[in-house]
């Protein structure tokens, strides 16, 4: 082991946070082995479970045109099969082992994670070993699972006009950058995959070394520990590539995308270009979120479903990836609204907290809900793994889970006016419209 | 587990004794292996109400979840999304406070007001970290107890679901579940849309919602589950307020029998989402309540509960015609039904129904083996304390399990009564209740 570090995380909120006394506290070992492989191991009793989380820091963003969605077509060849648990054996076994089981892949990360009964760590690290070591890849595998992610792309993407909304303002936001492309990749690309570019891609990134391993849940730390070292200790250590360095190109315009589809009723997603990851704007942004437009009390579902009854729902959002960011509006709309009038009041109200401060009150709102939502976030074995896994792989310190939040308290209404200002660019920005197929020709 | 066994074990005994208490009972209920949650139990109140107290001292936060028994089959055909509408509005307007100044108040606290209307049971809820829970129980009870369903706020509200009605077309698979469960259940009020029709919406009135109102939002047989970091200062609080909730003279929930359709049939909708065409299995299943619910639990493991199941692993995996194929099974008060949903590409559409029909010809003819029925079982039971692992799940079950019937003793002999399945009795089920000759099957997608 090459390091190994003792915290014990115990965050008195009271200190930031007035009339409140939130104490939440979450011991948590961290090592990291000597082939890189980090290690989070957390112990809770409450239940007989344990929680696995193996996450990679690779995702759509290492892919490059021709091979879009290798990332993500490589997490469902993980299930086909490794040397030792071949194909149809890995669910089976899990299944009869009281294992549940899956993963996802980003722009940036792919996580495998588990939810077992805590007699079973051993055996999830012995399949987790094997995948991470010797996984097979065989071409006829390969040939069925392909039909799966197309059928997966048509569901997600192609028979959801909001999923091609979003895949064509990306490709806006993000040219010359590989976020521009979808996560699941384009059908062209997903049809012709062969075998070779997904073991060049596993090869590359599926090391120790490019991972963070999260075991949290009913264990015994120091017999864990033990079986890591067997598990993983021996696992070579693998060269990851250097990334290219990509430059997303500054939006300078308005952009106006407008797609006709058979839904009956239209939507509005508005976008700018923000801040990726651990940037410090990013708090006082998801703030200016919370105030906008997220709940019954924010301002735009106030104007736009309440007083003007023109939507039905509001929302904004920042959107942090590790290399750029989108701070954005979404806004479902009824099908008499009109056009003009709904931007009309979108811009009055991003001009006011552009040039106003919100009120302390609002703020405060905002701050209790990220509270909230934070306590929430650690109520099962499994959010709690979760949660420490991101903080740890975004960031590189799982303790940014606690800091996180005490950067959201220590967010003012001057941080949430200037951010505004300086992010939400009227001509920097991309208006995206999901309209009724219908009223396509009233419209040009 | 066996400590979570034994400890159920007492509680058998004193949950008998509540049930037979009609006034103002306090009984121990230790529900849980969880070692920080302590002094659970079970509280009526005079009004009818029964509170479950579950002490949870692992987070600095609070949750009410109440339960009351009113649904869909509360309403008349005439008025469906009655219900929906009732609900939804309760935060909508009280006697001392307007609508924005309710959202405002819970946005304070960081809490929201959520409400889920079902088709047998409606629940209310909301958490608050501790320090904000009082104000959150207030309003709690405030919306609860003096709603005055503005009439402006009645229009609102209306207008907002025939949008909601209108946009459900936009979702294929949801609109499909629609459309299985309304050829399924036919005039049960368990096929018809919890929303509403456009019709029923436009005929509804103050009125209506004020009666329907006063006669369901009862505290007679509702049941709210209080938990969090419990304190007896909260607890006499929380009681001081339910108690001021005004019982009627006699409430009785709804339960309406329902005789499915014993005859296959195929039925093509068209759809105009292109890519890809939805596809249902419906068949009729069985009540909640229901003693054969655990067997076909781990029937529908076997069949299409996970990735190792049959459906998921011929469909998916051998054949690559969906990225996503599972059967349920959707068991309510008065009946139930056991389903079948996937998708595939247009041109694969029929073939994955004609695949889908060999394997469950094949598993009725050859039955499930031995390995599939203990591979099932370690997966079933394992779901347990996945399902009690948050105080607010537990208390969930509870509650639940109480409205239907069924009380506690399900969890305590859980994994009992899972164990003393054998093969035979699993495999007599099988073909007592899987009938591929009876599934009403749905092909929704383009140029059907």
């Amino acid at each position: 082991m090459k390091a190994v570090l003792f915290f014990i995380i115990a965050l008195s909120i009271s200190a930031f946070a007035q009339n409140s006394i939130l104490n939440v506290e979450l011991q948590v070992e961290k090592y990291v082995l000597k082939n890189g492989l980090t290690v989070l191991l957390h112990r809770d009793s409450a239940t007989p479970l344990v929680s696995y989380h193996t996450w990679y820091r690779v995702g759509s963003r290492h892919e490059k045109i021709g091979i879009t969605g290798a990332a993500h077509m490589l997490e469902h060849m993980m299930f086909k099969g490794a040397q030792k648990y071949s194909n149809k054996e890995f669910d089976k076994i899990l299944h009869a082992n009281g294992i549940t089981n899956n993963a996802f892949t980003t722009y940036d990360i792919t996580g495998f994670y588990e939810s077992l009964p805590k007699d079973k760590l051993e055996l999830i690290m012995d399949m987790e070993r094997d995948r991470l070591s010797s996984l097979l890849l065989k071409p006829e595998d390969l040939i069925s699972e392909k039909s799966v992610v197309a059928e997966e792309r048509r569901w997600r993407v192609d028979n959801n006009p909001q999923s091609l909304l979003r895949e064509q303002t990306m490709e806006i936001m993000f040219s010359g950058h590989p976020y521009r492309w979808p996560v699941i990749g384009y059908m062209k690309d997903i049809n012709s995959y062969t075998i070779e570019p997904l073991r060049e891609f596993y090869e590359k990134y599926y090391g120790p070394n490019n991972a963070v391993l999260v075991i949290a849940g009913d264990i015994n730390i120091e017999v864990t520990k033990k079986l890591v070292e067997k598990y993983y200790a021996d696992l070579p250590i693998r060269t990851l590539p250097k990334e290219p360095l990509y430059s997303i190109k500054p939006l300078k315009e308005k952009k106006i995308i407008k797609l006709f589809k058979d839904v009956q009723v239209p939507s509005l997603m508005l976008s700018y270009p923000s801040v990726p990851d651990q940037h410090p704007d990013a708090y006082a942004l998801e703030v200016l979120s919370q105030v906008l437009a997220n709940g019954a009390s924010s301002r735009l579902s106030k104007e736009l479903v309440y007083n003007k009854q023109w939507a039905t729902g509001t929302g904004a959002y920042q959107w942090s990836l590790k290399q750029a960011g989108i701070w954005g509006v979404f806004l479902s709309l009824k099908p008499e609204a009109k056009d003009e009038q709904v931007v009309s009041v979108l811009d009055r109200e991003i001009f006011r907290i552009r040039h106003q401060l919100i009120t302390q009150r609002e703020l405060k709102r905002a701050q209790n809900q990220f509270m909230s939502d934070f306590v929430e976030g650690l109520s099962t074995v499994d959010s709690k793994a979760r949660a420490l896994a991101s903080a740890e792989i975004v960031s590189g310190d799982y303790k940014t889970l606690f800091t996180d939040l005490e950067k959201y308290q220590k967010v003012t209404v001057y941080d949430v006016r200037r951010v505004a200002e300086k992010y939400l660019n009227p001509n920097g920005r991309v208006l995206a419209w999901l309209k009724p197929q219908a009223t396509q020709k009233a419209s040009k | 587990m066996k400590k979570l066994i034994y400890r159920f074990s007492v509680l058998i005994f004193c949950h008998a004794i509540f049930l037979s208490c009609s006034h103002k009972s306090v009984v121990d209920v230790n529900l849980q292996s969880k070692t920080q949650y302590k002094n659970e139990r079970v509280e009526q109140l005079e009004n009818g109400l029964k509170i479950y107290f579950i002490d949870d001292q692992s987070l600095p936060r609070m949750s009410l979840q109440l339960l009351l028994p009113v649904g869909v089959v509360n309403e008349s055909i005439e008025q469906a999304g009655l219900n929906a509408l009732t609900s939804q509005l309760l935060d909508q307007g009280t006697e001392n406070k307007k609508a924005l100044e309710i959202a405002d108040l819970f946005a304070d606290s960081g809490a929201e007001f959520g409400v889920q209307a079902g088709s047998d049971f409606t629940i209310l809820a909301t958490s608050a970290l501790i320090t904000e829970f009082n104000s959150v129980l207030n309003l709690f009870s405030e919306v609860l107890m003096n709603p005055t369903f503005p009439h402006a706020e009645i229009e609102r509200a209306r207008q907002q679901t025939l949008v909601q009605l209108k946009s459900r077309q936009d979702r294929s698979g949801n609109w499909a579940d629609l459309l299985t469960q309304k050829n399924f259940y036919q005039n049960h009020p368990y096929g018809r849309d919890m929303l509403g029709t456009e019709p029923s919406l436009k005929k509804i009135s103050r009125q209506d919602v004020i009666r329907f109102y006063q006669k369901n939002y009862v505290p007679n047989q509702a049941r709210l589950a209080v938990t969090g970091r419990l304190n007896p200062e909260i607890e006499i609080e929380i009681k001081k307020q339910m108690s001021r909730w005004k019982p009627t003279l006699k409430f009785d929930s709804q339960k309406i029998d329902f005789q499915p359709s014993l005859k296959g049939s195929v039925t093509k909708l068209s759809s105009h989402h292109k890519a890809q065409t939805e596809i249902r299995f419906i068949q009729p299943g069985i009540s909640r309540a229901h003693p054969d619910y655990l067997k076909l639990r781990l029937i529908n493991e076997i069949l299409g509960g996970s990735f190792a199941s049959r459906l998921n692993q011929k469909i998916r995996d051998d054949l690559g015609l969906t990225y996503s194929i599972y059967s349920s099974l959707d068991t309510r008060n008065s009946a139930g039904s056991w389903g079948i949903s996937t998708f595939s590409k247009n041109e694969t559409a029929q073939k994955t129904v004609d695949e889908v029909l060999k394997v469950l010809k094949k598993m009725i003819d050859e039955g499930v083996t031995q390995a599939e029925l203990t591979a099932a079982k370690n997966l079933v039971k394992a779901q347990l304390p996945r399902a009690l692992e948050t105080s607010d799940r537990l208390a969930y079950n509870l509650i639940a399990l109480d409205f239907y019937g069924i009380g506690v003793n399900y969890l305590i002999r859980f994994n009992q009564n899972i164990d003393s399945y054998d093969l035979n009795i699993i495999n007599k089920a099988l073909r007592n209740f899987l009938k591929p000759d009876q599934m009403q099957i749905l092909i929704y997608g383009q140029n059907q």
